[in-house]
């Protein structure tokens, strides 16, 4: 189901601001160069606060000495471990865990944020 | 420099009901080294205002920096922006009333690492007993679910023997934080410290420091990691080493009833160090004819190791062995909040059978701390 969250500017650029959804905490939040993306607001490793972690880029895998930032506005950064989630799929960065971070798609239709939620949880 | 007054004591809930002990939570001084100014005598005061002193959170040098910008978790930040740690009634909602904690253990790393080597010997005695004022007066009155490990002068050993004394009557006192040093923990410079430890009734506490392998005078685990996630993960190594030191010194047979904790250094660790101790003294004991009995039977009867930060096997089986193969008895549960790496009660553990959970997160605290 497509549930309507607020009007766009309502959600900050950046970071997340946490709505619960049907039971849930969903953070939603704009992109810096533009798009939204909705997480729920739970580490999968530990139940962290997801959403309170850092929006942003990492170093990307490089040879030995060469550092290599990339992926800026697609990387969310668990507060607590650190673990690092692609914020489009959920998964976690370069196969380092198994364990998926859930993610809703998100679009904002007539200058409204809405978020779809599949029947029994996530996408 | 007053004894401080036990009119902060808490009063204590009732111990049978207690599910949930979390031995290391790490508080913060508010406001830099002038919040500890009322608490030490003027002169001091005028010193450490010509040094132009102050207290840092990360003594570390850039190379240890955490790759992440800090070991605090944002999401502790108090309301007003206060850092994790450092509002005590945040840390009681965020800590103790969310996750049902029935007893935390304080111990303040910024005191640890000043009285290891970043101030003087003669500093460090003052600024110790500052640190420990403040706590006690500012802290153990704000909820009666905290206590508190008071640092000690490490450099000096009288004078922290004296700080024993002066502190141990304090009911909100659980155990004496003594900060590792390169001086092994078997040798006799803390014969006077164990000594009023045991007197007093109260165990070692041993936490990882700020300032291990940066500093000379801190331990130093062998070579010099070029990164912060090398040194964090051979952090253990100065427990390792401080453990059998405590074995092989024969320090529990001339302080029989003292006890020792290591915080935050894991566990995993010490199995394998228990065979390996085990064996060398069966063929080496001619060396140390003073330790009388099996190494890992003094580790049974003096020893505990805090949980965090655990270790997270693939296959959570084997975590329970390693428990079982070690000892759920000697295993006391930590979180080491506010910190980044710290393991959330409700989400660790959780596999192990009732009752070994029931030792870990209350039991063995309670007989430990004699809470
Ligand atoms: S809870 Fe998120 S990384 Fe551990």
């Amino acid at each position: 189901m497509d549930v309507p969250l607020g009007p766009e500017e309502s959600f900050p650029v950046g970071r997340f601001r946490v709505v619960g959804v049907a039971g849930r905490e969903i953070g939603i939040a704009r992109l810096p160069g533009g798009g939204i993306r909705a997480v729920r607001n739970t580490c999968p490793h530990r139940g962290a606060p997801v959403c309170q972690g850092t929006l942003g880029g990492t170093m990307l895998p490089s040879p030995r000495g060469v550092l290599d930032y990339g992926l800026e506005g697609a990387v969310l950064r668990c507060p607590w471990h650190g673990w690092e989630f692609d914020l489009e799929s959920g998964r976690a960065l370069f196969g380092t865990a198994s364990k998926h971070l859930v993610t809703y798609p998100a679009a904002v239709r007539d200058g409204m944020v809405m978020v779809t939620i599949r029947d029994g949880g996530a996408s | 420099m007053s004894t401080p007054s036990p009119s902060a004591a808490p009063s204590a809930p009732s111990l049978s009901a207690w599910r949930l002990v979390d031995a290391d939570v790490h508080p913060l001084v508010r406001g830099g080294i002038r919040a500890l100014f009322p608490y030490m005598p003027s002169a001091y005061r005028r010193r450490f205002e010509l040094k132009g002193a102050d207290l840092r959170l990360s003594a570390a040098p850039m190379r240890y920096n955490n790759p992440k910008g800090s070991v605090i978790r944002p999401d502790a930040t108090g309301p007003d922006g206060a850092p994790g740690g450092s509002d005590p009634q945040f840390v009681r909602e965020d800590l103790l009333d969310r996750h049902g904690v029935d007893c935390a253990i304080l111990d303040d790393l910024e005191s640890g690492r000043l009285a290891t080597v970043l101030a003087g010997p003669a500093e460090s005695v003052v600024l110790c007993s500052a640190f420990n004022d403040y706590y006690m007066n500012e802290w153990l009155p704000a909820d009666p679910r905290f206590r508190y490990t008071p640092t000690l002068p490490v450099q000096d050993p009288r004078a922290a023997a004296a700080e024993v004394r002066r502190v141990a009557a304090h009911p909100g006192v659980a155990a004496v934080y003594l900060p590792p040093t390169n001086t092994l923990m078997g040798s006799s410079h803390y014969d006077p410290i164990y000594e009023e430890a045991v007197a007093a009734g109260l165990p070692i506490y041993v936490h990882a420091g700020g300032v291990d392998g940066i500093y000379h005078g801190a331990p130093a685990p062998i070579g010099l990691p070029s990164t912060y996630v090398e040194r964090y993960i051979d952090a253990h190594l100065v427990a390792q080493a401080n453990l059998t030191s405590l074995i092989f010194e024969g320090t529990f047979e001339r302080f029989p009833t003292l006890r020792v904790i290591l915080v935050e250094y894991g566990f995993a660790w010490a199995l394998p160090l228990l065979w390996r101790m085990n064996q060398a003294w069966q063929g080496l004991r001619l060396e140390t004819p003073w330790v009388q009995r099996r190494p890992s039977d003094y580790v049974r009867d003096h020893v505990r190791f805090a949980t965090q930060p655990l270790d997270e096997p693939d296959a959570p089986a084997d975590f329970e062995a390693l428990v079982r193969m070690l000892g759920p008895e000697l295993l006391v549960f930590s979180t080491d909040y506010p910190h980044w790496d710290s393991d959330t009660p409700g989400r660790v553990l959780k596999t192990l059978a009732g009752d070994v959970q029931a030792k870990i997160f209350a039991g063995n605290a309670i007989q430990l701390f004699r809470l």
